[in-house]
């Protein structure tokens, strides 16, 4: 188990730059996920760590061992591809046992291993198989085995669960997370998936365009957002043009069309200087009746589009300026208050939004 | 009405039938009936020109001789493709389809053009014996032609392009992945090379190399020329016995033995590669 920390790491292919200098420390035992849209950086953050690429500029470490330069193979690294890459012409049991084989493990002490692993992994009995005649669930189980067979320093996964369907993929999340708390190794995961990224990190680190916008726990990057593309990104956000904010006592005070919004404004908190955006959960805004008073709240008013039920919520759509709507998450049990037309207001309390640079 | 597309095969079938089937049925017959010189042969059929065809000692040789530069060509050539093959099959960037399409332009020019070239290069007063000895290093011309080297050179020279596509459709289907976690996973190039893409390739090197040797066995082209008259392969001989001593019979005999030789030879490799069940989880 070993920590991983990235110091001013560039990669550049031509004149395209894929990893803007990246500054990155992850803890030991951590569970960290990088993600992003495809093309985004995570994958070649990976690569750097696996060995696959060298860095254009600046140097990886595994613990305190610079490894720039160093082969994959001399990294002692685990990882679980996205495709599983298992062997074919081998059995589960030489799949799982590679590492130790090339390692130059005794033949015996490869099997006890192996079947360890096979018990961690919960698919005892299939030593003998070929990979191609197990499930994808199963492959995957074999694929994870494989990497923390010879316990590497670090384990890296890519999109591992891509590949499965819905039902499968959220159980192996569980599943996943489980294995690697149990084994206690420092993991980097890479997905496009929030909901994936969610239910698994200790921390998230969203990147964008080469750039890594934010790294926190789920509850930080979702609730406490810095950029607009984090906020974006993860969950579903309203985002509103709203006027350049000032902040008084403890406040940052902005407006639209008029209408004046308090925004709550966290300690160390970066006011935007350009163009601001005000940023607000579907779930943090509230519908009340077009005549209600403000009362210590923000409040906007505008005319209800369409209202959805989709299970858990009503979606609502409010247009509230010109080509502005907002959705609002709202109890399905005000189903029948809402229809198209109705002029209605939003409110919502100022520490629930965020301002962003636009 | 349906639109009966199979009778288009019709004109191929009589094509083949009558250039292939029929001549060779005819020449095969021939095969039986002994040779009484001028061409003309005897009216009772007997197996005098087989039993020739296996004890005497000349045909004997021919038949080992041409198996034998098949086979060191069929290695030479699987040795020297497949690292182009690998090493196209990997490129990312459009160069691999330029040196994919020199391979396919190179490999389909006939073989006579290309073994003059050989032939020029390597003849007694060619550049390359003036250069030598020139240079000191050697006192008489070294030549290849008209030995054994030379053919199983020029069979090579043959069959290499098609070495080339061969294993370069076989390396095409190995995902790379598979070589990134055999290398994150601790193995070395070249242990990743014995343990993963060596295995995997098996069976197309297997396909590639039965249909390497099956062209050499047939080769007459490169063999003749480079042959010079005193190297003889079975194709070679074949054409010399119809041409030169014309004994047509002899020479269906000969065609009989060269047809089977192949035959059996392809039949016992698959057989012993299936029981060194090398490729099972390929095959599975």
């Amino acid at each position: 188990m070993s920590k991983v920390t990235f110091r001013k790491a560039v990669k550049r292919y031509g004149t395209f730059t894929a990893l803007q200098p990246l500054d990155l420390n992850i803890r030991e035992g951590e569970f960290l996920t990088l993600l992003g849209p495809s093309g985004c950086g995570k994958t070649t953050t990976l690569r750097l760590v696996a060995g696959f690429i060298q860095p254009s500029e600046g140097d990886v470490y595994i613990g305190d061992e610079n490894v720039t330069g160093i082969p994959p193979q001399k990294r002692g690294i685990g990882m679980v591809f996205q495709d599983y890459a298992l062997f074919p012409h081998m059995t589960i049991e030489e799949n799982i046992g590679f590492a130790l084989k090339e390692r130059g493990d005794s033949a015996g002490a490869i099997r006890t291993r192996v079947w360890d692993l096979l018990e961690l992994v919960e698919l005892q009995g299939v030593q003998e198989r070929y990979p191609s005649e197990l499930s994808g669930g199963q492959q995957q189980r074999v694929a994870v085995a494989r990497a923390v067979a010879h316990t590497p320093r670090v384990l890296l996964m890519d999109e591992p669960l891509g590949a499965l369907d819905l039902k499968l993929r959220e159980s192996m999340q569980i599943e996943l997370r489980n294995i690697q708390k149990n084994l206690g190794i420092t993991t980097i995961y890479v997905t496009h998936d929030q909901i994936e990224a969610m239910n698994m990190s200790d921390r998230i680190a969203v990147m964008n365009q080469g750039v890594m916008e934010q790294i926190g726990s789920a509850e930080e990057v979702y609730d406490k957002p810095t950029t607009k593309f984090v906020a974006d990104f993860i969950g579903q956000i309203n985002l509103i043009p709203v006027d350049l904010p000032e902040q008084t006592n403890g406040h940052a005070v902005t407006g639209y069309m008029g209408s004046e919004i308090k925004v709550g404004l966290a300690p160390g908190r970066i006011l935007p200087t350009k163009r601001a955006v005000l940023g607000i959960r579907p779930e943090q805004l509230d519908i009340v009746p077009a005549d209600t008073m403000p009362n210590g709240v923000n409040q906007l008013s505008g005319r209800i589009v369409v209202a959805r039920f989709v299970g858990n919520v009503i979606k609502v759509e409010v247009e509230i300026g010109p080509e502005q709507t907002i959705v609002i998450d709202s109890h399905p049990s005000l189903m029948p208050q809402l229809s198209g037309g109705d002029e209605v207001a939003v409110t919502w309390k100022p520490e629930a939004g965020f301002l962003l640079e636009d | 009405m349906t639109v009966r597309w199979d009778l288009l095969l019709i004109p191929s079938f009589i094509f083949t039938f009558v250039l292939l089937t029929l001549s060779q049925t005819l020449f095969l017959e021939g095969s039986f009936y002994r040779d009484l010189g001028l061409g003309r042969t005897s009216d009772e059929f007997d197996f005098s020109n087989y039993l020739r065809a296996f004890t005497d000692g000349f045909y004997l040789t021919t038949l080992w001789i041409t198996v034998k530069v098949s086979a060191l060509a069929m290695i030479g050539t699987l040795v020297f493709s497949f690292p182009v093959a690998y090493v196209i099959a990997r490129m990312r960037s459009r160069w691999g389809m330029i040196l994919l399409s020199g391979i396919v332009v190179s490999t389909f020019i006939t073989i006579v053009i290309k073994v003059f070239g050989i032939i020029i290069i390597f003849s007694a007063d060619g550049w390359l014996n003036r250069s030598l000895m020139a240079l000191g290093i050697t006192d008489a011309p070294y030549t290849i032609i008209g030995t054994q080297e030379g053919v199983v050179i020029g069979l090579m020279y043959f069959t290499l392009g098609f070495g080339v596509l061969t294993l370069y459709s076989v390396v095409q289907t190995i995902p790379y992945s598979l070589e990134e976690a055999a290398e994150i996973h601790g193995a070395s190039r070249i242990r990743m090379f014995w343990r993963v893409i060596l295995p995997l390739s098996m069976p197309g090197l297997v396909a590639g190399g039965l249909m390497v040797f099956n062209m050499c066995m047939g080769a007459f082209t490169s063999a003749a020329l480079l042959g010079g008259g005193k190297v003889f392969t079975l194709p070679v001989l074949i054409q010399r016995t119809i041409m030169m001593e014309v004994k047509y019979s002899m020479a269906g005999t000969l065609a009989a033995v060269l047809l089977v030789a192949v035959i059996l030879i392809n039949i016992l490799s698959i057989m012993v590669l299936r029981r060194m069940r090398v490729a099972r989880g390929v095959l599975a």
